[in-house]
């Protein structure tokens, strides 16, 4: 009776084993880095903008305060993005003919809006609101990161339901006094009051932070 | 592979009545066409399954930034974007 594998059979099938365990191994692998690999929330990316519009010129080198281009964001849900006008009210003036600022010129021109590429993004299923943080002492950089040190705009932190459940579990220590609140640069320090004085003063507890229908509703 | 046994929607489609098939070509021209095509239970099943599969990949939303931001060339008057804007009523 003849063999019914050749001993070249033998390879194959340690190979296919082999192939199968680094699948495993892979996946297990895959499986378990995904939700904590900072990557995949596509922190620190840069994304490409219509204009390379750089917070870290406007920003520490020039000192316009965040809301002069984030209007809305001490009263709306939404922060906002400053409009055309608002960037051709210094752009007019200044760097008038600047080949990099030709699609903002083109935009006021045409009257069609500068379409900018998304760098945070909250799943449509989570309720968030700009106005209620900035108002009970969270200051953008708690967020945002330090956005006056970004010469591209990208994102800091990961905005994972994890990242905003461990400030919402303990609000205290992140909470700044009001003078700060739009300091990118702000870290507690020895002067800063202590996180329960920062919460009595903001009224902070009232309501139980972890509720699902707080960000979920 | 043979049909298992032929799928069919309606008696008309049964007893392939011409006038039945021509109104839905006339109606729905891409039923028309799937009518043409025999499905058995097989094709029918996978497909359905693929669907309830893929449907679940819409839920995988992980916040990634994707999308566009488009603010506007010129913010009218009294419009703050996320917050309601009340008018007066037109009464006198």
């Amino acid at each position: 009776m003849t063999a019914i594998f050749r001993p070249s059979a033998n390879l194959a099938a340690t190979l296919a084993l082999a192939f199968v365990a680094a699948l495993l191994v892979f996946g297990v692998g895959w499986w378990w880095a995904w939700p904590r690999v900072d990557w995949s929330r596509h922190v620190r990316w840069y994304v490409g903008q219509p204009v390379p519009f750089s917070h870290e010129h406007h920003v520490a080198g020039l000192g316009i305060d965040c809301r002069f281009c984030h209007t809305s964001v001490e009263v709306s849900w939404n922060a906002g993005l400053p409009p055309t006008y608002t960037c051709m009210t210094c752009h007019s003036q200044i760097w008038t003919n600047a080949e990099l600022l030709a699609p903002v010129r083109q935009s006021l021109a045409d009257d069609k809006p500068i379409v900018w590429n998304r760098i945070t993004d909250l799943p449509d299923y989570v309720y968030f609101n700009h106005s209620i943080h900035i108002a009970k002492g969270v200051g953008c950089s708690s967020c945002h990161g330090e956005v006056d040190r970004m010469p591209l705009t990208y994102k800091a932190k990961t905005l994972t339901m994890g990242f905003c459940l461990d400030c919402h579990r303990d609000p205290g220590p992140q909470l700044r006094p009001k003078d700060q609140i739009y300091n990118t640069q702000w870290q507690r320090s020895a002067d800063t009051p202590p996180p329960a004085t920062l919460l009595a003063q903001y009224h902070v507890g009232g309501r139980a932070l972890t509720d699902c229908s707080i960000c979920h509703r | 592979m043979s049909p298992v046994s032929r799928q069919w929607r309606s008696l008309d489609q049964l007893a392939d009545d011409p006038s039945f098939v021509s109104r839905v070509a006339q109606e729905f021209p891409s039923l028309a066409d799937a009518l043409a095509v025999p499905s058995d239970r097989r094709r029918v099943l996978k497909l359905m399954a693929a669907a309830v599969a893929m449907g679940g990949l819409g839920g995988c939303d992980i916040g990634e930034p994707a999308g566009h931001l488009i603010p506007a060339v010129r913010v009218p008057p009294n419009i703050i974007r996320g917050c309601r804007t009340f008018t007066a009523p037109p009464t006198s």
